[in-house]
């Protein structure tokens, strides 16, 4: 009778153990389906065009398997592509952060209560369409547009914006007569000439951010407060860490809109390489050693930022 | 509470003192003075970065009103000399541009509708269910993510051109099935997640999700709630604001979409279609490029200002305060 009650027990545990995770299964399967049914029938293909030479007929294109060729062009006979690798990938690594911390400053300022805040908060909305293709498609042929930011600085100030805020050569020298190091001084001198390319390619991050701010208790501020915390302090040790699941997703959107945006050199090239030079194998065996590094970083930034993430959940 | 209540009292904005007399002075508190001024290099900051912002709609939005012969005059900076109508005029009766914008309307409500509905599935499905080959599926997620747009535009087109799931179609009927200038496209894509950043949905949900404490769902689980109620009544109250942001995001990033209206509906009247057109639309040398782009522009804050009605109308479910009664830490 006891060993049966037991044995009971303990087949209805199993039994809720893989309900929940047949429950799992079902809540991504839709995802599941796109990739066996549509993500991965395409992805084939391509991978497939990286180690063939494409040639184009009228009514089709022909594949002839050549193995690693086209990736040894990349590699070895393309002049500019190893350049290029690198300089995007040097790039990427000093925009990111600056995107990031850019970012997550103007949430935090627009989560505060200040004068005018759903104004201002519509106004950082607006770079989330600019950078789009519309836009683009828009700006890209426009006879007004260029006029008008040709007009003389006391009239518009528009040459203020295409040659930098301020004359940051000044702040450089400053800087460098201080005695910092170099390459920091280029780098903050970098990050000031270059705010309008970082205020416009932040904007989903900071409506990602303030989404996220939005999710931390009031009432732990409101304790911290009590304890004597300045704002300072309760930012690094609450917002912080609360919002850092939060800093992960706009890492990768960080990298990847980078990885897709229009200024990147190695993607003008890649797309140069497929609809320019007509050389569609060599432009996907391309875009994969791309790929393959960019994978890498993202692996090794995960692995080093993984332990300072923190979820809200003592069990995890 | 009792503390908060004090502390409130302490942080209001005058203390009331007593002088020799016995009058009451109202004395400024150091603390209304430092937030005083951190209010205002606050608003400096964000005007400036305004202005940056701004500046091209500004331009954008002054031609609207600027006829052809301002874009030649060089003392007209925004302003317009001799403002008109006309370009408005044009844009509403000589395009199909209210067409368009109802098409884009319909197709970016079904995807940001779907697309909220899929990603916080699917990011529900991988924060709080452990099963074997959640880190695998959120490898393959960002994967999708970190394939470019161009790299399968061919492919992607001749997907949906002969449309059949693993030759299943093609068995019973024994032909595949025309879906570009269809609906279809848009919503397979964004159910399944796999349009436009549709990973970066799922991880955006996934990220939220797993900030809410497990005590909350298994309290629900305790109470009898099945793992649909649980998340209906527990979870989505608490994720509203993430999930706001992943509607206004797929929401205005279809609706600014080239890529899907060039490669999927050619006969289908989307907005690119029409910005290409009105490009091409005069081809007079001389004023028509000036007229095409006073155009453009007009059709541009068009296109932009629902969006951001669109974003003022959601963002104030962007408020701090939604309370977590009944967790202690």
């Amino acid at each position: 009778m006891k060993i049966s009650a037991i044995s009971n027990e303990k087949r209805i545990k199993i039994s809720a153990k893989s309900k929940k995770e047949i429950a799992g299964w079902l809540f991504i399967s839709p995802f599941l389906f796109g990739f066996f049914s549509y993500f991965l029938v395409i992805i084939i293909k391509s991978i497939q065009f990286s180690f063939s030479k494409i040639q184009i007929r009228t009514d089709g294109y022909d594949a002839i398997w050549v193995g690693l060729q086209n990736y040894l062009y990349a590699l070895r006979i393309d002049p500019t592509f190893t350049k290029n690798l690198v300089d995007s990938i040097t790039l990427l690594i000093t925009n990111v952060p600056t995107i990031l911390i850019f970012s997550l400053f103007i949430a935090v300022v627009l989560n505060q209560s200040i004068p005018g805040r759903t104004f201002f908060r519509a106004v950082f909305f607006i770079p989330v369409i600019v950078g789009t293709g519309l836009m683009q498609l828009v700006d890209s042929n426009n006879a007004v547009m260029s006029t008008m930011n040709s007009l003389t600085p006391i009239e518009t100030g528009a040459n203020m914006l295409s040659g930098g805020l301020l004359s940051f050569l000044d702040l450089q020298q400053v800087l460098e007569q201080m005695d910092f190091n170099t390459n920091l001084v280029s780098f903050v001198s970098g990050a000031a000439n270059n705010i309008i390319n970082i205020v416009n390619q932040s904007g989903v991050q900071i409506i990602i951010f303030l989404a996220g701010l939005q999710s931390i208790p009031k009432s732990i501020y409101e304790s911290a407060d009590i304890e004597g915390a300045s704002s300072w302090e309760s930012f690094w040790k609450i917002t912080f860490p609360m919002i850092s699941p939060i800093i992960l997703v706009n890492l990768f959107y960080s990298v990847i809109a980078y990885l897709s945006s229009e200024d990147n050199a190695i993607m003008g090239q890649i797309k140069n390489t497929a609809f320019g030079k007509s050389l569609f194998g060599e432009a996907a065996a391309m875009s994969w050693i791309y790929f393959l590094m960019i994978a890498l970083l993202l692996t090794i930034i995960l692995l080093i930022i993984r332990k300072y993430i923190f979820y809200d959940n003592r069990k995890n | 509470m009792n503390v908060a209540k004090t502390k409130k009292v302490v942080k209001s904005r005058f203390d009331l003192i007593f002088d020799q007399n016995g009058t009451i002075r109202r004395k400024i508190n150091p603390y209304t003075i430092q937030k005083f001024i951190k209010t205002i290099f606050l608003l400096i900051l964000l005007i400036g970065l305004t202005f940056i912002i701004l500046y091209p709609f500004i331009i954008k939005f002054c031609s609207i009103f600027m006829s052809t012969q301002d874009t030649f005059d060089n003392t007209v900076a925004l302003i317009p000399r001799h403002p008109t109508l006309v370009n408005l005029i044009y844009l509403f009766s000589k395009t199909s541009l209210l067409q368009a914008l109802l098409n884009t309307l319909i197709i970016s409500l079904i995807v940001a509708v779907c697309t909220s509905f899929s990603a916080s599935l699917i990011g529900y499905g991988l924060a709080k269910f452990k099963f074997k080959g959640n880190i695998i599926v959120l490898v393959l997620i960002i994967f999708t993510l970190l394939v470019p747009q161009e790299t399968i535009l061919i492919p992607m087109y001749a997907y949906f051109r002969f449309f059949d799931i693993w030759g299943i179609i093609d068995l019973i009927t024994s032909k595949t099935l025309i879906l570009t200038d269809t609906f279809f496209p848009m919503i397979f894509l964004s159910i399944t997640s796999m349009g436009f950043r549709g990973g970066l949905y799922i991880l955006i949900m996934r990220q939220c999700f797993k900030g809410i404490p497990n005590e909350l769902s298994e309290a629900a689980e305790v109470d009898g709630a099945g793992i649909i109620r649980t998340f209906r009544s527990i979870i989505f109250p608490l994720s509203k604001s993430m999930l706001v942001v992943v509607f206004i995001l797929s929401f205005s990033w279809q609706w600014t979409d080239t890529f899907y209206a060039s490669t999927l509906y050619s006969s289908v009247q989307l907005l690119p279609h029409i910005i290409s057109s009105l490009s091409s639309a005069i081809t007079d040398i001389g004023t028509g490029t000036y007229f095409n782009s006073l155009l453009i522009n007009s059709a541009a804050i068009i296109i932009v200002v629902p969006l951001v009605i669109m974003f003022l109308f959601f963002q104030r479910k962007l408020v701090q305060g939604i309370a977590r009664s009944g967790i202690v830490g």
